[in-house]
């Protein structure tokens, strides 16, 4: 049970968000999402306590943040980041060992149950038979799907991911989505930034959007993804469709057909 | 599916085993080697003394066996003088290349050392301002003053290049590298005019600037000890932090790092071993930047077996170094040992990031 309380955060002084408040109940599918610079990456760093607050408060059970340890936090709420970058050659089955760090023991080192946890977690991500290969060595989506066992290995009941997927290929980012959509049914918290609408409409059941530090839409997916709002919200526009198979809405960008030179990505 | 399953895990275990199986073996290795060399070390000089002579010498000096039958005179030349000077090449091999690997892991710059971070340069300078005054020679236990200055002067360098690197509270490690260079070549401009204001001086200066161990004994050794005893615990139980910290500074603290805690005691810890090392030998390159980069490429950047395998490596190099620059010269004459160690260390290096594909083990 995530409670976020009214935040004020940002770098330099200048916040970038602006008074955020929401609530995220245990085994919800979030995702979150809104144009570039709205403060997504920020609300992520937040949640995961390594953003400091200029005001507000989150609460993690009922706790504020700030009163549990870095590594409390890491047994709890577990992040894959949008880039991962690494300065040494660590092999893959050490990257995904660090997600274990939170559990370790200074004196004894990695256990067999924390090597079995991370065989687990790369088993599930499809990575297992890069594990003895550099990360360096690999393609930046299999890195991707690596860093992602990573958090996977942290055994979080929360876990959230920042554009995860977006360097990824279609069969793996619904690869990707499908294992996230099974550990939310089996319990975990999923809260996911995204720019791609459509995947997130396929998998998230609520959505949250941002723009310019402050949330202007936030209920159940079927309430708030809608032509009208898409539109303002990217400020292009957008209709929304029923996919053929699910049911779920899904999103589709007009060009401006008067002009084809400016039709928008 | 469960057959393949278990094969994969047995495939885990199996690298797993097999990576401790090298650790290990390695490790062995350079224990002996490093022992070997001690005893070798001890036995080559103006004087000839035979191998197992110097073996049964340390073998009864730590009461293995009865040394009453042994050469008073091969005994006193073996503890008086060359054991202690070993001993103390050793330590500082040691220190350096472990807080070279330090630096470089904390900072993740492959051409971090305790001289480009400007420590060495801070240790050179106290020295050469003491030297400079003229207490060069007053003694206290016959330690002198060279010592402390250099100790002091070592962590006031470390003060101010972190004090640079510190941007709203936060260390950056790039400044930091760079703050250390700029740091470095402007103490070395200052010991340089040092040398060129007192001419008498210049030797002294010049044996601190490119190191030495010439006239060092136990005392010295005791003197450097402490500093390096707290340096190696700091540093050795930050290992793993180390390890998680070169993915970046935000996902380590997203996977319970102290970032900034872990961060300052690497860096007091690895100054510490690098002030060790300057007060008592002066400055010496390339042993921090080799002996770990070496490491790095054959058994992986896993920095505790980092830690251990590149001390024993430096241990062994710095013993050879210094073996090499008091025997070199005709008629006892000495080389700064700083001279062999840049002069094996800077084309090897090379050779080095030649050979290997993955380059310095950093991009």
């Amino acid at each position: 049970m995530i409670e976020v309380r009214n935040i004020f955060a940002g770098y330099h002084g200048n916040d970038v968000l602006k008074g955020v408040s929401f609530c995220v109940t245990p085994e919800e599918m979030l995702g979150i999402l809104g144009p570039n610079g709205s403060g997504k990456t920020t609300l992520i760093m937040a949640l995961t306590g390594v953003m400091p607050l200029r005001s507000g408060e989150i609460l993690l059970d009922g706790k504020t943040l700030n009163t549990y340890s870095n590594r409390q936090i890491a047994k709890r709420l577990s992040c894959v980041p949008q880039k991962s970058e690494i300065s040494f050659h660590f092999t893959n089955m050490s990257v995904v060992l660090m997600g274990r760090y939170p559990y370790l023991d200074p004196w004894l080192g990695y256990s067999k149950q924390d090597r079995d946890a991370a065989t687990h977690a790369m088993r599930q991500t499809n990575v297992l038979q890069l594990a003895n290969r550099s990360i360096k060595e690999v393609s930046g989506g299999e890195a991707q799907l690596v860093t992602i066992a990573r958090a996977l290995a942290q055994q979080t009941e929360i876990l959230t991911l920042d554009e995860a997927t977006s360097n990824l290929d279609a069969a793996r980012k619904i690869q990707v989505f499908d294992l996230l959509a099974k550990k939310n049914k089996e319990g975990s918290t999923v809260i996911c930034v995204l720019h791609d609408l459509n995947l997130a409409a396929l998998y998230c059941k609520r959505l949250i959007f941002l723009k310019d530090g402050k949330i202007i839409l936030d209920g159940p997916t079927e309430d708030v993804f809608k032509d009208k709002f898409l539109s303002d919200i990217y400020e292009t526009d957008i209709r929304v469709s029923q996919h053929p198979v699910t049911g779920a809405p899904q999103a589709h960008f007009v060009p401006f057909l008067n002009s084809c030179a400016d039709a928008v990505d | 599916m469960n057959s393949i399953e278990n094969n994969s895990d047995h495939s885990i275990e199996r690298e797993h085993l097999a990576q401790q199986f090298r650790f290990m073996s390695a490790l062995v290795i350079l224990l002996v080697v490093a022992f070997l060399s001690v005893v070798v070390a001890c036995s080559i000089g103006r004087i000839e003394i035979p191998f197992w002579i110097t073996l049964k010498s340390v073998a009864s000096g730590i009461g293995l066996m009865d040394g009453s039958n042994l050469n008073a005179t091969h005994t006193a030349i073996i503890f008086d003088i060359r054991l202690s000077r070993v001993c103390l090449s050793a330590m500082v091999g040691l220190a350096l290349s472990v807080s070279g690997a330090a630096f470089q892991g904390i900072l993740r710059n492959p051409l971090a050392d305790p001289f480009t971070i400007g420590v060495s340069a801070g240790g050179a300078f106290g020295a050469a301002l003491v030297i400079f005054l003229g207490f060069g020679s007053n003694s206290t236990m016959g330690l002198g003053m060279v010592p402390l200055a250099a100790l002091i002067g070592a962590l006031s360098a470390l003060a101010a290049v972190v004090s640079l690197a510190r941007v709203d509270g936060m260390l950056r490690r790039d400044t930091m590298v760079l703050a250390g260079i700029v740091v470095a070549t402007f103490l070395g401009a200052l010991v340089s005019l040092l040398k060129s204001l007192d001419e008498e001086s210049v030797a002294s200066i010049v044996f601190w600037v490119m190191g030495s161990f010439q006239g060092r004994g136990w005392y010295h050794a005791l003197f450097a000890f402490p500093y390096l005893v707290v340096g190696l615990i700091l540093v050795v139980v930050h290992s793993r932090e180390i390890d998680v910290m070169s993915l970046g500074d935000v996902p380590a603290r997203q996977l319970g790092v102290d970032v900034n805690k872990a961060r300052l005691r690497v860096l007091i810890g690895a100054s510490l071993l690098t002030a060790a090392a300057v007060s008592v030998s002066g400055v010496i390159g390339f042993v921090g930047l080799v002996a770990p980069h070496l490491v790095r490429m054959t058994l992986g950047p896993n920095h505790t077996r980092l830690f251990v395998l590149a001390g024993l490596l430096g241990m062994i190099a710095m013993i050879w170094s210094d073996v090499a620059a008091r025997t070199i010269l005709p008629d006892g004459e000495e080389l700064p040992v700083g001279v062999i160690t840049a002069l094996i260390g800077g084309p090897f290096f090379c050779a080095l990031l030649k050979s290997t594909k993955t380059g310095t083990g950093f991009d």
